[in-house]
C-alpha cells in the first residue's frame, strides 16, 4: 500500500453539554491512501460529519477537537496557526456536504462562488482569467451551457446541478484530498449515480484522494477502495473494501449488509439491525454495539473493545471476530 | 423585477385611497367645525352658514368627499382656514426640510447602526457584543422626546454648542449643518438601536447557515465569510424589517420637528391639527402617507435588488 496522505491518529471532538463532555467522535484513527478512496459508512448520528468537520477544523461551537492528530502529508492540521489551516481549506482538503440545496449561497451567483473559491488562494489572479477558469471548472464537472451557467444563481438550478456546482467549486484549487459528506443522499436515485459516476472520474483525472461518507453501503461497495465502518463515535471495522464486503467482521458491519439471521423469525430474511445508535451521552459501558449485538456475550459489556488485526490491514472492534460465516448464518444465540 | 413592481404600484393605488377616506372622515369626526373656526369667535350665525356654503360643508359627505377627490386630482389642496395661504404652497415649502431631516438622520444611523449589529453578531457573546446590546436596549426604550430634550438641554442650551431651533438654511451651508445636527442626531439616535439589534439577529442567523459552512470550507477568511456570506445575506430580513419601522421614522419626524421648531411637515401637521386647520391636516396626512407608501417601495426594490430570488418573480 502507498504511503498516507492523510492519517488521523486518536482523533476525539466533543461538545460540552448539561451532562458533562460528550465525544461525537471518540478516539478514531484512520489513513487515507493517496489517489484512493476511504468510504466511511455508519447510521446517522455516529460521528461521521463530526469526523469530517474535524479534519478541516469546522466543528461548530460549542463542539471542539478534544485529542488526536490529522496528519495531512505529515503535518498536523490541528495545530497548524488559524491562518495556514484557512490555506489548507479549499486548496489542499475540500469538502462538499449532503445538502445541495443551502450548501450554495442564494445571494451570489455561481460564478462568483467559484470564482471566490480561487480567489481565496490566488489572490493575484486577474478577473478574466478567473472567469475563464471558472467556466471551465463547471464545464468539468458536465454542467451543460457553463457560460450561461456562470451568471445564474443557485435557486435557478436543480439539486443534482447544484451538487455539481459544489464539486467544481471545491475542486478549483485542484485539492489533493476530497471530503465529500453524503453528497448523494439528497439527491434521487438516478442523479446520485450520475454524481458518483462523476466523482470517479474526476478522481481518475485528478489523481486526488477522496473521502467518501455515506450512510449507504451500496454507495461504498461502488466507490470505496478502503472502508471504515463507524459506530457510535468509534471505528468498529476498517480494511479494503473487498475484505470488507467478502469476509465482514464485525456484527454491525454484518448488520449493515443485511447479513444477520433474525433469530425470531425465518432464517432468510435479510434485515436491518433493530434499535438504533445510542446517543453519545447515554453510550454502554462496554462495547457500544453490544445492546443491539446478537452475538454479545457478558464480557462485550466489560470494557469497549480495541481495534484487532484480522487479517492484512483488516481490523475490526470484537472481541468475538472473526465470526463464522456458518455462526453467522446459524445459531447466533 | 418589472413586473413585481408594476404590481407594488398598483397595490398602492387603493391603499392610498384608503388613506385619503381615513384622513377625510377623521376630519368629520374632529368636534370642532371648521366653519366656525374660519369665521371668527364674533361672527354670525348667517355669516357662519355662508362660510359652510363657500366649503361645501353642506353637502352630503360622499359628495363631499368626491369633491374632494376631484380637487386634489388638480393639485388643488385647498386653501388654509387660518391664514388663507394654499395647502400646496405651505406643503411645498416643508416637504424639502422633512426630506432633509430624514435623510440626514437616516445616512448616518442605518449605517451605524448595521456596524454594530454586525460587530456584536461577530464578537458574540464578548464584551464588544454586550456593549451593542446595552446600546441597541438603550436605544430602543428611550422616546424621541425625551432624548431631543437632553440634547436641547446640554448641547443647545447649557454648553451652548449647536442651535436647537429653527432651521439654519440650506444642507450645504454651515448654518444649515449647524441647526439640523442636532435634530438628525435625534430621530437619528432612537433608530441606531433597533437596526442594530435586527441586524445582529439577522448576522447570527445567517452565520448558522449551511452556505456559511461552505464559504468556511473554501478558506475564505472570517472577514469575507461575515462581509459576503453572513452580513449581504443578512441585508435581506434587515432592510424588510427596516422598511416596517418606516411609520415609526414618520412619528419620529413629526416629534422631532416639533421640538426642535423645525419647519417640515410633521410641525405643519400637528400645528394644523391643533388649530382646526381642517384641509391644511389633510393635505399634511396625505403627503405623509405618500411618503410612506414611496419608501415601502423604495423596500421593495431593494428587497428585489438584494434577493436574486426576487428578481425573477
Ligand atoms: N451541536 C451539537 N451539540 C451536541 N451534540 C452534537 C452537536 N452536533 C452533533 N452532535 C452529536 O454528534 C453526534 C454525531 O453527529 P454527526 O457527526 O452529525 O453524525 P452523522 O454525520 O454520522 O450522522 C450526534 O449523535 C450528536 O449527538
Ligand atoms: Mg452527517
Amino acid at each position: 500500500m502507498t504511503e498516507a496522505l492523510l492519517s488521523i491518529e486518536g482523533l476525539r471532538t466533543v461538545f460540552r453539554s448539561g451532562m458533562g463532555e460528550i465525544a461525537a467522535v471518540d478516539g478514531v484513527s484512520l489513513s487515507v491512501p493517496r489517489g484512493r478512496t476511504l468510504g466511511i459508512v455508519g447510521e446517522s448520528g455516529c460521528g461521521k460529519s463530526m469526523l469530517s468537520l474535524s479534519v478541516m477544523r469546522l466543528v461548530p461551537p460549542p463542539g471542539r477537537v478534544a485529542a488526536g492528530r490529522v496528519l495531512l502529508e505529515g503535518r498536523d492540521l490541528l495545530t497548524l496557526p488559524k491562518a495556514e489551516m484557512r490555506d489548507v481549506r479549499g486548496r489542499e482538503v475540500a469538502m462538499i456536504f449532503q445538502e445541495p440545496m443551502t450548501s450554495l449561497n442564494p445571494v451570489h451567483s455561481i460564478g462568483d462562488q467559484i470564482m471566490e473559491a480561487m480567489r481565496a488562494h490566488e489572490p493575484r489572479a486577474g478577473a478574466a482569467e478567473l472567469r475563464d477558469r471558472a467556466i471551465a471548472a463547471l464545464a468539468r464537472v458536465r454542467i451543460p451551457a457553463p457560460e450561461r451557467r456562470f451568471t445564474e444563481y443557485p435557486h435557478q438550478l436543480s439539486g443534482g446541478m447544484r451538487q455539481r456546482v459544489m464539486i467544481a467549486m471545491a475542486l478549483a484549487c485542484s485539492p489533493k484530498l476530497l471530503i465529500a459528506d453524503e453528497p448523494t443522499t439528497a439527491l434521487d436515485v438516478t442523479v446520485q449515480a450520475q454524481i458518483l459516476d462523476l466523482l470517479r472520474e474526476l478522481q481518475s483525472e485528478t489523481g486526488m484522494s477522496i473521502i467518501l461518507i455515506t450512510h449507504d453501503l451500496g454507495v461504498v461497495a461502488e466507490m470505496a477502495d478502503e472502508v471504515a465502518v463507524m459506530y457510535a463515535g468509534r471505528v468498529a471495522e476498517r480494511g479494503p473494501a473487498r475484505a470488507i464486503f467478502e469476509d465482514p467482521q464485525h456484527p454491525y458491519t454484518l448488520g449493515l449488509l443485511g447479513s444477520i439471521p433474525r433469530l425470531d423469525e425465518e432464517r432468510e430474511t435479510l434485515l436491518a439491525i433493530e434499535g438504533s445508535v445510542p446517543p453519545p451521552f447515554a453510550l454502554p459501558p462496554g462495547c457500544r454495539f453490544a445492546p443491539r449485538c446478537p452475538f454479545a456475550i457478558s464480557p462485550c459489556n466489560a470494557a469497549p473493545p480495541p481495534l484487532r488485526d484480522i487479517a492484512d490491514a483488516h481490523e475490526a472492534a470484537c472481541i468475538r471476530a472473526p465470526i463464522e460465516a456458518s455462526l453467522a448464518l446459524g445459531n447466533a444465540a | 423585477m418589472l413586473r413585481y413592481l408594476i404590481q407594488r404600484l398598483l397595490l398602492a393605488i387603493p391603499v392610498m385611497l384608503g388613506v385619503l377616506l381615513i384622513g377625510f372622515l377623521l376630519m368629520q369626526v374632529v368636534p370642532t367645525d371648521p366653519a366656525t373656526v374660519r369665521a371668527g369667535p364674533s361672527a354670525t350665525a348667517e355669516v357662519v352658514a355662508e362660510i359652510r356654503r363657500d366649503l361645501g360643508l353642506d353637502q352630503p359627505l360622499t359628495t363631499q368627499f368626491g369633491l374632494y377627490l376631484w380637487r386634489l386630482a388638480q393639485g388643488d389642496l385647498g386653501v388654509s382656514i387660518i391664514n388663507n395661504v394654499p395647502v400646496v404652497q405651505e406643503l411645498g415649502a416643508t416637504i424639502g426640510p422633512t426630506l432633509e431631516l430624514m435623510l440626514s438622520s437616516l445616512v448616518w444611523s442605518i449605517p451605524l447602526g448595521i456596524l454594530l449589529g454586525t460587530l456584536g453578531a461577530y464578537y458574540r457573546g464578548s464584551l464588544i457584543d454586550r456593549g451593542v446590546m446595552a446600546i441597541s436596549v438603550a436605544g430602543v426604550s428611550v422616546p424621541v422626546f425625551f432624548l431631543g430634550l437632553i440634547l436641547i438641554w446640554f448641547v443647545g442650551f447649557k454648553w451652548q454648542w449647536l442651535p436647537f431651533t429653527g432651521r439654519g438654511g440650506p444642507l450645504w451651508t454651515l448654518e444649515g449643518l449647524q441647526s439640523i445636527a442636532l435634530p438628525a442626531i435625534t430621530l437619528g439616535g432612537v433608530f441606531v438601536g433597533p437596526v442594530a439589534r435586527m441586524t445582529r439577529t439577522a448576522v447570527l442567523d445567517v452565520l448558522s447557515a449551511d452556505h456559511v459552512r461552505t464559504a468556511r470550507a473554501k478558506g475564505l477568511s472570517e472577514r469575507l465569510v461575515v462581509l459576503r456570506h453572513a452580513l449581504r445575506n443578512a441585508m435581506v430580513p434587515v432592510v424588510t424589517l427596516i422598511g416596517l419601522q418606516i411609520g415609526f421614522l414618520l412619528g419620529g419626524a413629526v416629534v422631532t420637528e416639533t421640538v426642535f421648531t423645525w419647519p417640515g411637515v410633521g410641525r405643519l401637521a400637528v400645528g394644523a391639527i391643533t388649530s382646526s386647520d381642517f384641509p391644511m391636516a389633510q393635505g399634511t396626512i396625505i403627503v405623509l402617507s405618500l411618503g410612506f407608501i414611496i419608501v415601502n417601495l423604495i423596500v421593495d426594490m431593494l428587497y428585489a435588488a438584494l434577493d436574486p430570488r426576487m428578481r425573477a418573480a
